[in-house]
């Protein structure tokens, strides 16, 4: 009979506990096993899409020389020394252009391009696509410079006539004839990126009034080259084929890129490759998830092996009294080890194959659900050697889990001696209390460099050292509670002391459990903070669950537009944006709508009720706005106490829509009751700003008045501008020099105090805007004093507002850390009152929620308003969920399910493995008169303490762990950045509740097998 | 024994072993205190005999079995099992003792045997350290049909009525054809028709020129082995002869006296031994105040 029947029909016979081994080695080496996996699939998962981040044409190579003719097989020889670099670049395109100035009717500029393959991404409107010699335009330059089908162009070269030689006749320029019209198709179309085309729009032009126009199309690259005194560029765009781009070929890539890099020009061609700095961030990326690995795998591994130890060790223990048998048999020592570690290296055998075939499965389950499209899970040598070395870990933990037992004299086996705890357990304890401490002290007060060594294995040491102590403070509870339980006469906490303090097995798996607790309350810590700061970036970037990127001549065509297609005002809103330069930085100017920033966009570190009152507050309203129309102006007024040297004048203040100001005439200065007139002339509606005693030009004398406008009426009827209502006048702030102004209201009207030294203008502003912007400031003040609560600075206008800080945020949404925030409505309107809106620099988004129509974008287009591309926080969060922190840190949640598993595992297998005895016992006890009850005390006391102390010391080591690990730990993105150190997801309480379900369960379970110990 | 196992014994090296207990002391070591298990047993068995060790619950039997079989050294004296001195062995020679020359039987059969192999299988896994050690020990089946249970070869422990599973623990002590079966009890909780099967087999071991040393508190067992010796407070106190019951000189020249003297005698008494010309030794107890002759 061979041992191996032996070790068959003792794994039969215990087929419940031989299943939870296999169960058991299974998880651990699965657990082993998906850790390279998945830190690869995640790395290539990173590389793939930090490649595929930027166009294709950006990231891979482009070549540039002045003749397309002959650069293609010199690149094509130099992509030979590189063929990693050449298997992930796509076919070429090229493309030759020329800058030409074609005589047409109106005088014009573009640019003749050869690009092969144009006609397929455009929309040919007219004619055919050209050939040899022959032009194609677009339908916006036949409009502008009136070119029309058949017309020959004749085409001189940009400049051309500064590069002649002196004295040498002029060059013939070439004629061509127009034998098609293009229209412009996708202007997003990934075949014109970075061409830099179509730029011919109707205000494209230059100062003498050249029009500038779309590109010219041909159909030869000789037609280009044609051009006398021409400066031709050649380009060969190589793109990259992003999904080409794998982990393993990365250091080739690098070193033959480095190679070409370091002598990028052939002969003429200049090559530039963008792939190289991709890679470069992408290597940064796996570092970080490389990083963290050894976090998470290192506890991870030490705890499966650490359970299986128990595992061998307790069915070892069960079998005690078979290894008596072996032993009483004279067999040898090597032969006892093999009998009594058969079953459980066969079990473990078993579970390898199985724990490789688990790993590879999450992982790919792990790959689809969190990793970018296309990852595939590459099963290598690595991870083969990585199952190896755990299964070799499970074989010596096993060997080492039998020891105790197989060593054991034949005595001890047939009498049930319980093991002590050895000066051997004492010296590791003290080994990781000391690393623990170590580590804590490096991520405390530790340089970077150092808190990335040992520090980031603190949460680990951590754990596992609030493993070892409650289980020392558990025994030393229960060899405590046992005389005082005497003492009292308690029976059933007499019994449960005994029980907890005589077992050295309840201390381990005290440790195991509090251990597996804390990691599982860590990762979720972690996990849920992090949780909270993908959605806070995501909030802070995009700002909305839609944004549209939107091309308009000014804010109020956007907010028009967005007003008809949502009239509600809880769908989408109108942004208008500038980014202004300051102090060598650039700060954020965000125009939000106030009245629909609740409704539509989406707050970082704001509640609902946070982010309507930030919008209240950013309401400057003050008197409704007097909207004026073309018309004669009257107004009657009282003039007293006039002193002057030249006559001063009364002059109203209007504006245009984004207009700057200007001043209506309405009559010289009379001591008395008189009626004073001017004709205004409005394209649209014009908006009252102020009322103004006009200076005589030049005229710097002393001159004071007061004047009382009673009324004011246009075109025979009257305005209604607030004149006797308190607070809606006031003086300009600040006050030019030289000047004074009271401004009173009463029942008589709007009194005016004046007082000059200066030829300017005294204004006295209506007051329909707060005197100060209210603004959310994220960042410090674009002040000389950072810290200043209200400054002044150019928003929206040409010219500085006002700003009075009504809430200072880290980060405003889509605006970052340096933003301003305000509602973009009232900031046009304060621009019109100044120097104008500064319509150059503004950009314009249209932010929407989910709710609203999904073809906003085409609305949008149809009220005039293009799309040039959109962002969507869905995608935004999926990129960050995909962004190396965020998987990394997937592997510490998937290390705390494993372990709780692990850990309710040895903990039902314990629970087996005693039943027998403790059934036994308690029969004995109940012969002896103890009473079912005080056993069913005992036991109960005897679980809460083997479950509650674990749960209570888990909790707090973990929780507590995070909260010192955290500030160590990117969270969203790999440079750090602003990190909110707050919970506010699920995944914290969600895991307590797991685990609360779980220990339920395990009591159940427990409950069950030690049926008869009730 | 069958005349196969006859035919068997020189293949198998079989060669019956005597005991020798020189001053024997044995003391458990627990926590916090000693208990003294046996205080100088002076005891010699000869090879091919039959002993049952008797006495009451808590003597030392058990403990001098276990000392015999190897399982506990000796705290103190000399103990030899045919030629090897077990104060001295190292663990391979006692592993070799258990493995070729000496069968234990510990009390209660189902300790002696693993539960999910068969009988057969039983055996065979008894006989695998004697086969490490070179021997060729007798077939199973062979073993079996000694001690009665050739029909069950392939029944588990479990299947097995009590009389049985006791037979086939004997088997499994036998497996290597040892010079010496150590047996703990082994009718105990057993029926009397069970019994008589077991004795009958021992019968059969002994006759195959065995040694047997058997603890038992059944004095018909004991009676049965021809050879008694009580084992009372650690030490030898007395042996019983072909029916004829003896105490024993101890090496201090103590002698345990029988329960009904001890009535007569209790501990403290003074007694005066004296030995008459015909060999007669006397015991008497001194009167007050001087010595009753």
């Amino acid at each position: 009979m061979s041992g191996l029947i032996v070790t068959l029909r003792g794994i039969r016979s215990r087929f419940g506990r031989s299943t939870l081994v296999v169960l058991l080695s299974t998880v651990a080496i699965a657990a082993a096993v998906l850790v390279p996996l998945y830190s690869r699939a995640a790395a290539q998962s990173v590389l793939t899409d930090t490649v595929a981040d930027p166009p294709p044409i950006v990231a891979g190579l482009t070549a540039r020389s002045t003749a397309l003719q002959g650069m293609s097989a010199a690149i094509d020889q130099r992509l030979k020394s590189a063929p990693a670099v050449a298997a992930v670049l796509g076919p070429p395109q090229e493309t030759i252009a020329n800058s030409v100035d074609p005589h047409s009717k109106l005088k014009s500029r573009g640019r003749l391009v050869y690009r092969p393959g144009s006609c397929e991404h455009l929309t040919i409107v007219a004619g055919r696509c050209p050939g040899d010699r022959e032009l194609m335009v677009s339908d916006r330059t036949v409009e502008r410079v009136k070119i029309q089908m058949g017309d020959v162009l004749e085409l001189e070269s940009t400049g051309g006539s500064s590069r002649s030689t002196l004295g040498a006749p002029p060059p013939k320029n070439p004629g061509y004839p127009v034998v098609g019209v293009y229209r412009i198709g996708d202007p997003t179309d990934p075949y014109w990126e970075t061409t830099g085309f179509f730029g011919g729009s109707p205000l494209n032009e230059l100062d003498d009034g050249t029009k500038i126009v779309d590109e010219l199309f041909t159909g030869s690259e000789a037609t280009v080259l044609s051009v006398p005194l021409g400066r031709s560029v050649a380009s060969i765009d190589y793109p990259l084929a992003a999904e080409q781009v794998r982990l393993a070929n990365v250091p080739e890539l690098v070193r033959e890129l480095e190679t070409l890099s370091s002598d990028t020009s052939i002969e003429g061609v200049a090559l530039n490759i963008g792939l190289l700095e991709s890679l470069r961030l992408a290597e940064r990326q796996r570092s970080a998830i490389s990083a963290a690995v050894p976090t998470v795998a290192l506890p991870l591994v030490v705890l499966c092996w650490f359970v299986l130890f128990l595992v061998v060790a307790a069915v070892t223990d069960d079998r005690r009294a078979e290894i008596a048998v072996g032993k009483l048999r004279g067999l040898s020592l090597g032969g006892i080890t093999r009998f009594a570690v058969g079953e459980p290296l066969l079990l473990i055998a078993l579970a390898a194959p199985l724990g490789l075939l688990l790993g590879i499965g999450l992982t790919n389950l792990a790959a689809g659900a969190f990793l970018a499209p296309g990852v595939d899970v590459q099963v290598g040598w690595p991870a083969l050697l990585v199952g190896l070395g755990a299964l070799f870990g499970a074989v010596v933990a096993a060997v080492l889990g039998a020891r105790e037992t197989v060593r054991a004299s034949i005595g001890a086996l047939l009498r049930r001696v319980p093991h002590r705890a050895r000066r051997r357990a004492l010296v590791v304890e003290g080994i990781v209390a000391a690393l623990a401490l170590a580590a804590l002290y490096q991520l405390l007060v530790g340089s970077d460099e150092q808190s990335a060594t040992l520090g980031y294995a603190a949460p680990a040491l951590i754990a596992l050292l609030a493993g070892l102590l409650t289980a020392r403070l558990l025994g030393l509870v229960a060899r405590r509670r046992l005389p005082r339980a005497i003492r009292r006469g308690k029976l059933p906490a007499l019994l449960a002391a005994a029980q907890v303090g005589r077992r050295p097995e309840s201390a381990r798996l005290v440790a195991v459990l509090t251990v597996a607790l804390a990691l599982l309350t860590f990762s979720a810590t972690i996990w849920d903070v992090s949780s909270v700061n993908r959605l806070r970036t995501a909030n802070a970037d995009i700002g909305a669950d839609r944004v549209y990127v939107v091309t308009a001549n000014d804010p109020g065509a956007v907010r028009a537009a967005v007003d008809r297609i949502d009239p509600t005002g809880r769908a989408a809103m109108a942004v208008v944006r500038v980014k202004q330069s300051y102090a060598g930085d650039y700060v954020d100017l965000i125009g939000v709508d106030a009245d629909r920033m609740l409704a539509v966009s989406r707050w970082p570190d704001k509640t609902p009720e946070q982010v309507a009152a930030v919008a209240a507050s950013l309401n400057d309203a003050s008197a409704p706005t007097v909207r004026l129309k073309t018309g004669r102006v009257v107004v009657r007024a009282t003039v007293r106490a006039l002193a002057q040297q030249h006559p001063m004048s009364l002059g109203m203040v209007v504006s245009d829509p984004g207009g700057a100001p200007r001043s209506i005439q309405l009559g010289r200065l009379r001591t008395g009751a008189a009626t004073y007139a001017g004709d205004l002339t409005c394209a649209a509606d014009c908006r009252l700003l102020g009322m103004q005693v006009r200076r005589y030009p030049g005229d710097n004398a002393p001159g004071s008045a007061t004047v009382t406008i009673e009324s004011l009426e246009l075109a025979g009827a009257p305005v209604d501008a607030a004149l006797s209502v308190s607070g809606a006048w006031r003086p300009t702030d600040p006050q030019p020099e030289g000047q004074t102004m009271a401004v009173s209201t009463d029942d008589a009207g709007l009194t005016l105090d004046v007082t000059s030294e200066t030829s300017a203008d005294v204004v006295a502003q209506y007051g329909d805007v707060a005197a100060a912007a209210p603004v959310v400031l994220a960042g410090p003040a674009p002040a000389d004093d950072p810290d200043a609560d209200s400054f002044s600075f150019p928003l929206l206008g040409r010219a500085p507002d006002p700003v009075q800080v009504a809430d200072r945020v880290k980060l405003v949404p889509r605006g970052g850390g340096h933003a301003l925030l305000f509602d973009g409505p009232s900031l046009v309107e304060r621009a019109e009152r100044s120097a104008g809106l500064n319509t150059d620099q503004m950009s314009y988004e249209v932010w929407a929620t989910d709710a609203a129509p999904a073809d906003l974008g085409a609305k949008l287009a149809a009220e005039g308003i293009p799309v040039l591309y959109t962002e969507r926080w869905s995608d935004r969060m999926t990129q960050l969920s995909r962004a190396a922190p965020a998987l990394a840190l997937r592997l510490y949640l998937f290390a705390g399910l494993v372990a709780l598993l692990l850990a309710l595992g040895a903990l039902v297998l314990d629970a087996g493995v005693t039943a027998p005895w403790r059934r036994q016992q308690v029969r004995g006890l109940r012969l002896t008169g103890v009473p079912a009850r005080a056993l069913r005390g005992m036991a109960n006391r005897e679980n809460l303490m083997v479950l509650g102390y674990p749960v209570v010391a888990g909790v707090v080591a973990g929780v507590g762990g995070a909260a010192l690990v955290l500030p160590a730990i990117a969270l969203v993105s790999i440079d750090g950045g602003d990190q909110a150190y707050r919970l506010g997801g699920w995944w914290l309480p969600g895991s307590l509740l797991f685990l609360l379900v779980a220990l339920v369960a395990a009591g159940l379970v427990l409950r069950r097998v030690r049926g008869g110990a009730r | 024994m069958s005349s196969r196992v006859d035919t068997l014994d020189a293949e198998v090296g079989f060669v019956p072993l005597g005991v020798t207990c020189r001053g024997v002391v044995y003391i458990y070591r627990l926590e916090g205190y000693d208990v003294v298990a046996l205080a100088g047993v002076d005891l010699d068995i000869a090879p091919g005999e039959a002993v049952a060790l008797v006495g009451p619950s808590g003597a030392g039997k058990s403990t001098l079995l276990s000392l015999m079989s190897g399982v506990l050294r000796p705290s103190a004296g000399r103990l030899h099992v045919g030629e090897l001195d077990l104060v001295r062995a190292g663990a391979a020679e006692v592993q070799r003792l258990r493995a070729i020359d000496v069968g234990v039987s510990l009390q209660g059969s189902a300790r002696n045997l693993l539960p999910y192999l068969t009988c057969e299988q039983n055996v065979r896994f008894a006989q695998r350290a004697a086969r490490g050690h070179g021997r060729r020990p007798p077939d199973p089946a062979v073993i079996l049909d000694d001690v009665g249970l050739l029909g069950h070869r392939r029944a588990v422990p479990g299947e097995l009525a009590p009389g049985e599973r006791q037979r086939l623990a004997f088997a499994v002590a036998l497996a290597a054809r040892p010079g010496l079966l150590l047996l703990d009890e082994p009718t105990n909780q057993l029926d009397e028709h069970s019994r008589d099967e077991v004795l009958e087999v021992l019968h059969r071991v002994h006759t195959a020129g065995t040694t047997v040393v058997v603890v038992t508190h059944d004095m018909e067992v004991g009676a049965a082995l021809g050879r008694t010796v009580t084992i009372r407070d650690g030490r030898v106190g007395a042996e019983g002869r072909r029916g004829e019951d003896y105490s024993v000189v101890g090496r201090d020249g103590s002698v345990h006296l029988p329960a009904e003297l001890l009535e007569r005698l209790p501990p403290g008494t003074l007694v005066t031994i004296t030995s008459d010309a015909d060999g007669t030794i006397r015991l008497v107890p001194a009167l007050e105040g001087g010595t009753d002759r």
